[in-house]
């Protein structure tokens, strides 16, 4: 049970605002209204301001305005720093500009100079793509294809042989250049294949609706355990 | 035709950006004496820094956007009015915060650091005979500062006595400090000696002997290990210091109550409400209509029970296994078969977008 904070101090204000605003996101199971509203927009006006913030905080701050200043380095009692500027890091002067192209997008004139800069995102988003999807792919490509005999264990090669079926047969449903006909091995695969991501899908949902009640216990626990006990006292 | 260009230029952005990335992945870190990615991690960098210099765009848009709402006092301008609220109040907590973090940082470190400094100064010693007297003399120096902002209202380690905890880590510090103050002297006092005899030996080079040397380097090195031990140990308070003042300041508080009564309550009472919709969901799904939906719910059923504590409990011990089993051999293939399709078409759609074949989102009719 957690300790209960003296009534009216900023511990105390803390709970009450805290519980209220849940509640407040909770109206909106009965109907849409405007303590929702007023509530859902403080939320977004927050997290947008955190994000900017945080943005700054564990990026733009350490990893580019503090090495560019030259601020990451120490300055000893003897007037000496800890390590030599390196210029380098004033070549993050390109970017920096460039970036800043992003702007134009607010005026109708320039606004083909963000243009460059979005194109420039996409083709360095494209040319990592080919990194990022092999680099992803094929070790999960590898670890597919099991052997269908483990030495000793029945139930490893039988596993082994159900998790190479419901691979390929769920491939198969998603294959449209073979000609499918009606009681085919194409179209007989690909519809166990169906059956088989059904209870993916299953799986899936199953996992999501945890996640979700982990969070709503969470609250219900908050406010069952700590702002009843709040208010009450 | 100057659209064209235009065009044109932006197409060969598109590709110059992406053609680097893609020849570090296909070619090898070597080719003869030539090291392709030596400045991989800067170049890198710089695309993520390109990309983070739009941060600002999303405020201007939702400053523009409600700002005209709340002026105009069109419908809902309320809530408007409550969402610049909440994205001021935030900017000018957080910032805050982030910057009395920084200042709080930057003291701290000033103790800190001072175990490189010592050994930058032993080292010069050892091999390049900078004299170090005068070096640690400025050592004590910027630990006689330190403990003068012992009264210093703005500073973090300024001495406590607010709490009984508080003024126990201010005792401690304050100790600290003190004994390495007196190690400082005690070394600083070695190198007088020995900077004095290293003088006295120029003149006279047989009074100098190789072992007696041996035993001053030794003796110096003792000193230097203990005034970094000592370092560390006053850093390890003024740590918990400074943190105590940051954790009791007025900023620290208005974030802490910002971060616990809305944003984290909010965030996590809004992501709860699909649960709700989730289960209203389920049941039109696993309306059992046909054998897949069968299928489906029966799945979702043994993930579901598997999980909790209840399933184990009072329908049989073997359902988390079950739900593994699942997961790893009915979930996972399956996922993947979807997944080798997605990640073949999102490749194929990155090799367009890199090559500009597919249409800007910006794009218009007149410069199409």
């Amino acid at each position: 049970m957690p300790e209960i904070p003296e009534y009216w101090s900023i511990g105390w204000w803390e709970i009450f605002l805290a519980g209220f605003s849940t509640l407040a996101i909770y109206t909106f199971l009965y109907k849409e209204n405007p303590l929702y509203r007023i509530f859902e927009h403080f939320y977004i006006g927050i997290a947008t301001a955190y994000g900017i913030i945080a943005t700054i905080r564990f990026f733009v701050w350490p990893e580019l305005l503090k090495p560019m200043l030259g601020l990451d380095r120490i300055e000893f009692p003897d007037g000496t720093m800890s390590e030599e500027y390196e210029n380098l890091y004033l070549l993050y002067l390109i970017p920096v500009c460039f970036g800043l192209l992003f702007y134009c997008i607010l005026t109708k004139r320039h606004k083909w100079l963000a243009e460059l800069v979005i194109g420039c995102q996409l083709g360095y988003a494209g040319g990592l793509a080919f990194k990022g999807t092999f680099s992803e792919l094929l070790p999960q490509l590898f670890d597919s294809f099991r052997s269908f005999y483990v030495p000793g264990s029945v139930a490893d090669s039988l596993t082994n042989i159900f998790f190479v079926v419901t691979l390929v047969t769920s491939l198969t449903y998603f294959f449209f250049t073979f000609k499918r006909v009606e009681g085919g091995v194409v179209e007989s695969a690909s519809s166990v294949g169906r059956w088989l991501m059904m209870g993916c899908f299953g799986a899936f949902f199953g996992s999501t609706i945890m996640a979700r009640m982990a969070l709503l216990v969470e609250r219900l626990e908050y406010l069952i355990h700590t702002w009843i006990p709040a208010m009450v006292s | 035709m100057k659209k064209n260009y235009r065009k044109i230029l932006i197409s060969i952005f598109t590709f110059v950006s992406g053609l680097y990335f893609f020849l570090e992945y296909v070619l090898p870190e070597k080719i003869g004496t030539f090291q392709f990615g030596l400045y991989h991690s800067h170049i890198s960098r710089g695309f993520i820094v390109v990309g983070t210099m739009a941060i600002g765009l999303g405020v201007i848009n939702i400053v523009r956007v409600h700002g005209v709402a709340l002026i105009r006092t069109r419908k809902g301008w309320i809530n408007s009015f409550v969402l610049l609220l909440g994205l001021l109040v935030m900017f000018t907590v957080e910032g805050s915060a982030f910057l009395s973090s920084e200042a709080r940082v930057t003291e701290w470190k000033s103790l800190s650091d001072l175990r490189a400094y010592s050994e930058r100064v032993r080292s010069d010693y050892i091999k390049e005979r900078i004299p170090a007297h005068a070096r640690i003399e400025l050592l004590v120096q910027h630990v006689d500062k330190i403990q003068a902002s012992k009264n210093d209202s703005s500073s973090f380690l300024r001495e406590s006595q607010d709490t009984e905890e508080a003024a126990k880590i201010s005792a401690d510090y304050y100790a600290a400090l003190e004994v390495l103050r007196t190690r400082a002297l005690s070394l600083s006092e070695l190198y007088y000696e020995r900077e004095g005899e290293g003088l006295q030996a120029e003149d006279d080079e047989s009074s100098f002997s190789l072992q007696e040397s041996l035993k001053e380097y030794t003796a110096l090195q003792a000193a230097h290990t203990a005034l970094e031990q000592q370092v560390r140990v006053a850093a390890e308070f003024a740590d918990d210091l400074s943190r105590f003042h940051y954790d009791n300041s007025g900023i620290a508080k208005s974030k802490s109550l910002l971060s616990n009564s809305f944003l984290f309550p909010l965030g996590a009472a809004m992501f709860s409400l699909l649960a709700f919709y989730i289960a209203t969901a389920a049941y039109r799904s696993f309306r059992i209509r046909s054998a897949e939906a069968f299928i489906m719910m029966l799945a979702a059923v043994i993930v579901t029970l598997g999980q909790i504590p209840h399933g184990p409990l009072y329908v049989s011990e073997d359902l988390p296994l079950l739900r593994l089993w699942l997961l790893k051999n009915l979930s996972t293939p399956a996922f993947r078969a979807i997944y080798f399709g997605a990640a073949l078409a999102g490749l194929a759609m990155a090799v367009r977008m890199w090559l500009s074949l597919e249409q800007s989102p910006l794009a218009t009719e007149d410069n199409e």
